[in-house]
This record gives structure tokens, sequence and C-alpha cells, in this order.
């Protein structure tokens, strides 16, 4: 490599530093870098002012492109971000339908609360305290509610307190604005006009369990939703909750809302519940649960010639309110663990043999499949032997008896002998006996708008099998002619079943619901039931029947019932049957069953005392006395009101 | 001869009034809608207070219409030490608001110096480089050159390292870009090396957002320099001043910066990432502007504005009121108004015939340029989230008067300039 100049100096300057030294030189000397003086020139002007014009188009160009990109292009994805940001949907809850009962009266309808919610993920955990205090509640309860709300997600806003009192309402709405997240939601809860409580007849409503969102949640179900859970609240749940309107809201960065989003167009006004009138005679159905207070049992009138449900009452019962909020330990020991079991429907779902009041229904099919005639007698010799064993008959000897004497006087060895015997070539089969049974309704679930009931026991031969394992023989089947024993009903199913034997053999659809009403137009709806279903037995059989019940409140045992004329009100002519179902594991079940009046029946009742003693004792006097209400509008009997509130139902070790 | 006063630029002083005017009613906007009742009371009343400082400005303006040319050049280094002083006076007696001391209480007024003291800065930069004995400097490694490029730099770096002093580092970063415009059209420097400077800074944003976008340029911005000099020392030059700072960058970035620092300045690459802190403001500040659309939602009608999602919004973030309620046809119409200003002033400087009037409006356009870029370029997710306010439309009466002041002296620098006639004969 060749150096110029200079040749002097160290080699090391010479061959390296002096190398850079020169080529910085030559840089300079580059053509554009000729020395001059600076911007001297109206060239070198005019060039710097088209770059700088250059870069500050090209600068303003990017920002405009990506300006036109956002506004242009991407609106949709930045306006749904904003929207996302600034507008809240706020569920509007509907009115739930009021329930009403046959006359209008008013049952349940709904009072406003004031609930407090938390949407956990814009809320400060630190803010806690100061809720609590504001609100007026224990620290311990606001976080206790805070931990649950947060373990379920922390994206949906839900409740964090349920019914705060006005004053406590106004303190937090004054320091909301410190409190991003919290924000207040109406709320409607059911209040109940009771008596009657009809508890279970009506259900009750709870907030939304979590399993039930889990399958709801596609019917629009939230979070904090009421839904019914029982009873009329949940059998009409789509109807009595109307439909949920939604409003759009503007909210600031506080949580706040500010005003309804553009003016509100896009808001859906919420539609109230479908009211419902319900077949419940309301002072009917009070005075049932009155006179069932210290019992346990059930009873239920029913319409006679349309099905309609007048009373419906089972004992012990519970307080529906109770949903209203969280429960405490000592209502959940008496809701869940109480051998009284206080929410079985015992109307529907408890089962007991139907003692005696099951020998008019053995008289009509016997009568029917030709085993005896209205005046064919068989003989009572005060008991019935069959397999080594006798079967008691009460009262001692009644001789020979025909069918009606037999329903009088509730002769067992009579209704044995057409359980077990044969009897003009003909004898009664398990199966022809369970085919008769289930067409009244027995064994079997009942066409009806509520949700809770069991069927009972009806027993073929095989559920014999399966309950008698080690054998058994017809000495079991005996029982059955006189409701003992081995099967189940349900005071439902013997209400039913005496409105059959009252009108005739119609076995009328149970029913709980008269007329849904819009509480909008007014505008009433008449559900549609299954149709009444006909028991094949003729006529002249039911008369004789019907003579026979009739026979048991003049001259039988259930002279109790009878109600006589007094004042301006005319006797009421009742026919019925009491029965006493054997308790191998306590005191007997006191059962009743009745119609009136006679001569033109309009209602049909069916009770049972559990542990009551005899069925005139116990079950008698609650069916007469809900008759002479029904019928009467009114209760002429304090001395039997009295008595019979008196009486407890006794032990049972079951 | 005209008269100065028919010779003032109108167009110009439109622009102006239209920036100011578009600021006060976005500030009006945000601070009169729904989410009034949940502002500060300090903030409620900013749309009055900028009207006012708008007034106040205008009345500086024509004051300095008055001044002769020659004797706004000679206040420069007057100006230019007030305006130190000023600095100073903020360091050691200022308040501190948002982190930066840089405000200073005079009277009834708040300011903030370091705005003011640009005035100060350009008017004493262009007036050092119009001097006759620093544009007879020969470029090259001789003592006059030397002491030429020393005073500019000095007359830089000292207001930009009080300004960085009071923690104010965006404004800090203005300086530099306005003593580096008025570089560029000074000739002290050959244009070449003006462009590395470019292309370092470019280099450095683009190690921010993307490594390979940084290799790219790298080379491409090589292969540019090797084209245009047909030099490979300069090619060589150009290669460490884009892929050399922007390694140098993104190493420091990365292993030298903390978390959160990296945060700040990487926030706005990818919001989502840093959504809860540093992030928050970039996203809502896009989904305003972008869910504008064409036309805006209407005045006084943006959520995001009204609803108070955009922290800091009437001041640095005003851009984005007018991006949500007047949507594009703002955003583009305040782009518009900015390049017409600017394009316009250098024109003028140019115009103008002198060294003194162009270096005056290249440091103003720079300032004002530089402003443009990085405020609107922040709310739209091109830059970091750097506190600095759009000229004349963002709240804030110190930087309204400051820049109204820089446009007053340089539209009088432009119909004076005859009075620089001694200055044309070269």
């Amino acid at each position: 490599m060749r150096v110029n100049s200079p040749a002097s100096g160290p080699f090391i300057l010479r061959h390296s530093v002096c190398r850079v030294f020169y080529a910085a030189g030559r840089l300079v000397q580059t053509p554009l870098m000729k020395p001059h003086l600076p911007a001297s020139s109206k060239e070198e002007t005019r060039i710097r002012f088209r770059i700088f014009t250059a870069v500050v188009l090209l600068v303003l160009g990017v920002l405009g492109a990506r300006l036109a990109q956002m506004q242009l292009l991407d609106r949709e994805t930045y306006a749904m971000e904003a929207e996302g940001n600034a507008i809240e949907t706020k569920i509007i809850r509907p009115a739930r339908g009021y329930l009403y009962d046959r006359n209008g009266q008013l049952l349940v309808d709904n009072k406003t609360t004031i609930d407090v919610t938390v949407s956990a993920r814009y809320f400060d955990e630190a803010n806690l305290p100061l809720v609590a205090e504001l609100a007026g509640v224990p620290d311990s309860l606001v976080r206790a509610k805070w931990d649950e709300i947060t373990e379920r997600s922390t994206y949906q806003t839900a409740i964090l307190l349920e019914d705060i009192p006005f004053q406590a309402f106004a303190r937090l709405r004054e320091q909301q604005y410190r409190l991003r997240g919290i924000a207040f939601e109406e709320n409607q809860q059911r209040r109940y006009h009771g008596p009657p409580g009809a508890a279970h007849v009506l259900g009750y409503v709870k907030e939304i369990s979590e399993s039930q969102l889990a399958v709801m949640r596609e019917q629009g179900y939230r979070l904090g939703d009421m839904v019914g859970q029982t009873g009329i609240e949940t059998e009409y749940e789509t109807v009595l909750r109307g439909r949920v309107g939604r409003e759009f809201v503007l909210v600031n960065v506080h949580g706040m809302e500010v005003q309804p989003y553009e003016g509100g167009v896009h808001d859906v006004e919420p539609e109230s519940g479908v009211g419902l009138r319900l077949t419940l005679d309301a002072p009917t159905q009070a005075l049932a649960e009155s006179l069932f207070v210290n019992k346990r049992g059930s009873a239920v009138m029913i319409d006679v010639n349309d099905g309609g449900i007048i009373a419906m009452a089972s004992a012990p019962d519970y307080d529906p309110t109770l949903f209203n909020r969280s429960i405490t330990q000592v209502e959940a020991d008496y809701l869940y663990n109480n051998p009284d079991k206080p929410l079985l429907v015992r109307a529907t779902q408890s089962f007991q043999p139907p003692g005696s009041t099951w020998k008019p229904f053995m008289a009509s099919i016997a009568l029917q499949e030709g085993l005896i005639t209205e005046n064919q007698t068989l003989f009572c010799g005060g008991g019935y032997v069959w397999g080594g064993r006798l079967y008691r008959c009460h009262g001692g000897s009644h001789g020979n008896i025909a069918v009606k004497e037999a329903i009088q006087r509730s002769c067992n060895t009579f209704f044995f002998r057409l359980m077990n015997d044969t009897i003009n070539g003909k004898r009664m089969d398990l199966p022809t006996w369970q085919a008769w049974a289930h067409r009244f309704g027995f064994g079997v679930l009942a066409p009806i708008d509520f949700p809770q009931q069991g069927p009972g026991l009806i027993p073929d031969s095989a559920a014999f099998d399966r309950a008698y394992p080690a054998g058994w023989t017809s000495g079991y089947t005996v029982n059955l002619g006189i409701g003992q024993g081995y099967m189940g009903v349900s005071s439902l199913q013997l209400a039913r079943y005496t409105a059959a034997v009252a009108n005739a053999g119609t076995l009328v659809t149970p029913h709980l619901v008269h007329e849904q009403v819009d509480p909008a137009t007014g505008e009433v709806r008449t559900p549609s039931f299954p149709r009444a279903r006909q028991i094949p037995i003729d006529p002249e059989n039911w008369a004789i029947v019907q003579r026979g019940m009739e026979l048991v409140v003049e001259a039988g045992t259930g002279r109790r019932t009878q109600i006589p004329t007094v004042g301006e009100y005319p006797e009421i002519t009742l026919a019925g049957k009491t029965g006493t179902a054997e308790n191998p594991r306590g005191d007997d079940h006191s059962v009743f069953i009745a119609y009136a009046p006679t001569d033109d029946p309009q209602v049909a009742v069916g009770v049972i005392v559990e542990n009551g003693g005899f069925g005139s004792q116990a079950a008698a006097p609650i069916a007469s006395l809900m008759i002479e209400q029904y019928l009467r509008g009114t209760i002429m009997r304090e001395g039997m009101v009295a008595s019979t509130r008196a009486r407890r139902s006794g032990s049972d070790r079951g | 001869m005209l008269p100065w006063y028919k010779r003032l630029d109108w167009p110009s002083l439109v622009a102006w009034a239209a920036l100011v005017a578009l600021g006060v009613a976005a500030i009006w906007s945000s601070t009169h809608g729904p989410a009034r009742e949940f502002l500060l009371d300090s903030v409620k009343d900013n749309a009055n207070k900028q009207a006012m400082w708008a007034v106040v400005s205008l009345v500086v303006m024509v004051a300095i219409f008055f001044f002769r040319a020659r004797m706004l050049m000679r206040l420069a280094p007057v100006a230019y030490v007030a305006c130190l002083g000023l600095l100073v006076a903020a360091l050691v007696f200022g308040r501190e608001i948002n982190g930066a001391k840089s405000w200073l209480q005079i009277g009834p007024a708040s300011l903030q110096v370091a705005e003011l003291a640009k005035v100060g800065t350009v008017l004493a930069v262009a007036a050092f480089l119009s001097l006759r004995g620093v544009r007879s400097v020969q470029i090259g490694f001789n003592s006059g050159y030397i002491m030429a490029l020393a005073g500019f730099a000095a007359i830089i770096l000292v207001p930009t390292v009080l300004v960085v002093m009071q923690n104010d580092t965006g404004t800090g970063l203005v300086f530099l870009a306005m003593g580096y415009f008025v570089l560029f059209w000074s000739g002290l420097v050959p244009l070449w090396f003006v462009g590395l400077i470019a292309a370092a800074g470019v280099a450095g944003y683009l190690a921010i957002v993307n490594a390979a976008y940084l290799a790219i340029f790298a080379l491409l911005a090589s292969a540019g320099y090797l084209l245009w000099t047909r030099s490979k020392w300069i090619t060589a030059l150009s290669l460490v001043a884009t892929g050399g700072v922007g390694i140098a960058a993104r190493f420091f970035l990365f292993e030298v910066l903390q978390p959160h620092q990296q945060g700040r300045i990487l926030a706005f690459t990818d919001p989502e990432q840093f959504a809860s802190a540093e992030g928050y403001h970039v996203i809502q500040s896009k989904a305003a502007i972008g869910s504008g659309g064409l036309f805006g939602k209407g005045f006084t009608n943006g959520t995001q504005t009204q609803l108070a999602y955009i922290p800091e919004q009437s001041t640095d973030f005003v851009y984005t009121i007018i991006g949500e309620e007047l949507g594009f046809l703002g955003t583009a119409g305040i782009l518009v108004l900015f390049a017409f200003l600017i394009i316009r002033l250098v024109t003028l400087g140019v115009n103008a015939g002198s060294a003194a009037p162009r270096l005056f409006m290249a440091g103003v356009t720079g300032i004002f340029l530089i402003h443009l870029l990085i405020n609107v370029g922040m709310t739209i997710g091109l830059m970091p989230v750097i506190g600095i306010p759009l000229p004349f439309v963002s709240y804030g009466g110190s930087a309204l008067l400051a820049n109204s002041t820089m446009l007053a002296i340089a539209l009088t620098l432009h119909a004076r300039h005859d009075e620089f006639a001694v200055y044309r004969a070269e």
C-alpha cells in the first residue's frame, strides 16, 4: 500500500493513524461535502426545502394512513371496544306473576327491595370494610359473600347485600363515587298474604343455584335470579317469570351510570309475569291448615265436577319467606333435619294404607265384577279365618250382611271375603284388583299441574315378591280387601276417588290453576288439562255404594260428621267413610273420605291424620268442618273446631 | 415596498385561530358533558382558562408584530439568558406536577417554564447561526468551525439538560429535535451527516418496535447511502448509525432498563400485554379515536371522552376528543392544518431570503413537527406515551403562549425581512 505523505514520523503512525486521518480527509472531499458557506446558495436551500417538505408530508402521511386505518377500516373493532367500556346492559327483572285464590283473594305478590351489587373486576377489595360500615352489617358477612362471588366469577355482576334498609341505601349511594364497581339493583321479593300459607301448594322461590343455572342459562337466567323451587312456583315458572327487560346505560370509568345509551331506544321493557287464579278457596284452605296444627297429615278437597283443588293442606308446613334470603342454621335444621319433614308435601307425597275408606272401592268393583249383587248377603261370624289365622271384625258378629250395610258398619269380614273368597263362581285375583285400583287413580301419578307427587303403592305379585323375598301367601293379600297392609295411598288420591264415587264414575283431573290473568291486558286464559276419565262401573252399582256411604254418616261410624241445620243454614247431607290404617310402628292413622251434598255432590274430601287414631276421631271432623266452611262459607260449630285443633298426632317410631 | 402589516401572513394566523378554536372546543366538550360532575373542580374550568390564555397569547402576538425584526434578533441573548434563568428557578423553587418539577408560580399564573424556554432557545440558536462570523466558517478541521459547532451545541444542550433535570424528558427530546432541524437547515454539517442522524433516530424507533424491521431498515439505509455517496466509509458509518445504534438501543432497553421502565417504552407496541398499567392509556386512546369513524360520534357525544375513560385527556390526549367526536374529518383536519402551517412557515422563511428568519422558522417548524409526530403518534399507538402536548390544541397556557409567541416572531421576521437587507448582499 502506498502512503504519499507525510513520509516522516514513526512507522506505526504512518501505517495506521495517519491512514484513518487521511481517509477522513478524503470523505470531506466527496462532491456533496465540498467546503462551502452554510446554506448560502439558493440551490442548497431549494434542496433542503424539498427534503424538509417531503419529510413533513411523509410524517403526516404515516399518521394520516394510520388514522384512516383505525377510523375508516377498523372502526367496528374500536367501536366494540369503546362500547364494551361504556355500555352496560342492565337486566330489569319483571314483576313475578301474582297468585290469587279462586275468588280473586290475593295470596302472593311482590315487594321491592334494594340489593347492593358488585362488579368484582372493578371493585377494590380494600373497600369491603367501608361497604360493611355504610350498610351497617358485620365485616365478616360482607367478606364471606365477596369470597363466594369471586369464587364463582369475577366478570359478572352479583348481589353482595340483599334487601338493605333505605337508610343504608342512602348512605351507600352518597359514597358510591368512592366505591367503584358497587351498584344498586331493585329487586322483587315474594310477599305472602296468608293465612292461608298454603306453603306446599304455592311452593317457594329462591335465588337460582349453580346447578340450576347450568341448565337454565339458555333460557336467559342469570346469577341472582329468583326461581320457583317447588309447588306452583316451579310448575308455572315460565308464565310467572314474565319477560326480562334490558336497559342499556352508559357507565363512566368509575362504573357509575351516567345516562341511557342513545336515549334508551334499544331498551326492552320487562313484561310482568302472568297472574294465576288458583282453584284454592282461601278460607277453606286456611281452616284446614289451622285444624292440622300440631298434627302430621294432609287433607285434600276437590271439586267433584271439574277436579279443581279447593284445599290441599299438608302438615307440618313452613314459612316460604325464609327462602327470600339466606336461611339461618336454626331454620335449616327445622327444614332439613327434622323427622317431621316439613318440606314434604304429604297430600301428594306421603302414602298410608287407606283403612276402611277402601271399602267403597271394594264394593264398587265387586258389584261390577259380579261377585255380589245389591242384596246378596255374606256371613260375618265376627271374623274371617284364612290360612289358620283369624282376621277379626270389629263390633262382633254382623251375621248375614249385604253390601250397603257392610259399608255402613264397616264389616271387615264382608270385604275379606270379597277379596279372597270365590263367590258366585268368581274370585277377585290380585291383577284384577290392581287394574281396578289403577282405574281409580291409585298407584299411579295423577295428571296434576303440580310437580311433587308420588304414585303410592298398589302392589302386584312382583311387588310382593320384592317386599317379601322369603315368600308370601294369599294371607298377605287378604288385608288388601280392607285397605290394610302392604299398600299406600295419598289424601289427594282419596279425594279424587271419593269424587269419582260421588259423580258416578268420572275420575276428574285434579288441578290447582283456575285461570291465567295477563296483568297488563287483564286477558284471562283458562288452561286446558287432560280430560277426565270414566271408570267403567255401571250407574246402579255407584248408587249402591253412594247409599252405603250416606248410611255411614246417617247411622254408621261417621255420625259425628253430620252438618245439621243451624239458623238460616240448612242441613248439609254428607256421604263418607271412616278408616283406621293400622300402623305396626306406632299409633294408627286416622283416615276419612266424604263428599257433599249427597243429592248434588259438589266437593269430595280425603283426610289422613298420621297417628291420629280412629278415623272417626281425628280425620272425620276435619273433613266435616272443611265441607261446612266451603259450602256454607262459614263455620257454625266452633266447639268442634276447638276440639279438633286440640288433638295432636300420636307417636310413630318409624 | 409594502408596509409590514400588509405582508403579515394572514393564512398562518387563520390556521393558528382554527387550531386554537378546535382545542378550546375539544376541552369544552370533555369538561361540559355528562362526565362533568365526576371531574375535579380544578379541571372543570379548563375550557374557559384556555380561552383566556388564547386571548393573552393574541395580545402578546400583536405586541410582537410591532417589534423590528433586527430588534427581535438582538434580544435573542437576553431572551435566552432569561429562559435559562427561569429553568434554573423552576429547578430551585418549582412546583412538582405529575413528577416533573417544571412549574413556576408567577403572580396568578402558573407557568411551565420548559415550554417558555423553547422561545428563547430557538431565537438564540437562530441568532447565533446567522452571525456573520459563524456563517463564514469553512467546514473542516479549523477552530472557527469547531467553535461554531460547539456554540450551537451549547445553546441547545444547556436548556436540554436543565429540562431533563426537571424530569421532563419529553420536552428535552423536543429541544434536541429542534436543534436537529436547525442543523439541517443551517448547512453547518453535510447533508449525509444530517441524514445519518435521522437514520439513527429511525433505527432507535425500530429497535423498540421490531428487530426484523430494524435489520431490514439498516440494510436498506446503508444500501441507499452506498448508491448516493459511492463511499464505502459513509456506508460503513451508516451501518453503524442504524444497525449499531439499533442494537445498542435494544441492549439498553432489554438489559439495562428495569421492567417498569421497559413497560413505559414498549407498551404502545402491544398495549394488551401492558393493559393493567402503561398500556391502558394506549388502549383507551385508540378505542376513542378508532371508534370515531369518518364523521365522529358528534360533539359532546363521545363515550370514551364523556365517560372519562382517558386520563389527561384535555392536555396530552386532546387529540382523542377530536378523533372520537369529530372523526377522521377532525383528525385529518388537524393534520392538514399543521401541514399547511409548517410548510407555510418554512416557505416564508426561505422566501425571507436571509439566514435569521430561515433558521428561526427551521427551529419553530421543527418543534411543531416533533410535537405533532409524538403527540399524535402516541394517541394512535405509533409512539411511546411521551407526555408532550399538541401545539395550540392541548390545554396548557404556557405552551399556548410559547407556541403563539414563536409563531408571531416567525411571522414578524418574515413580514419585516427587508430589515435584514444588510445581510442579503452576500
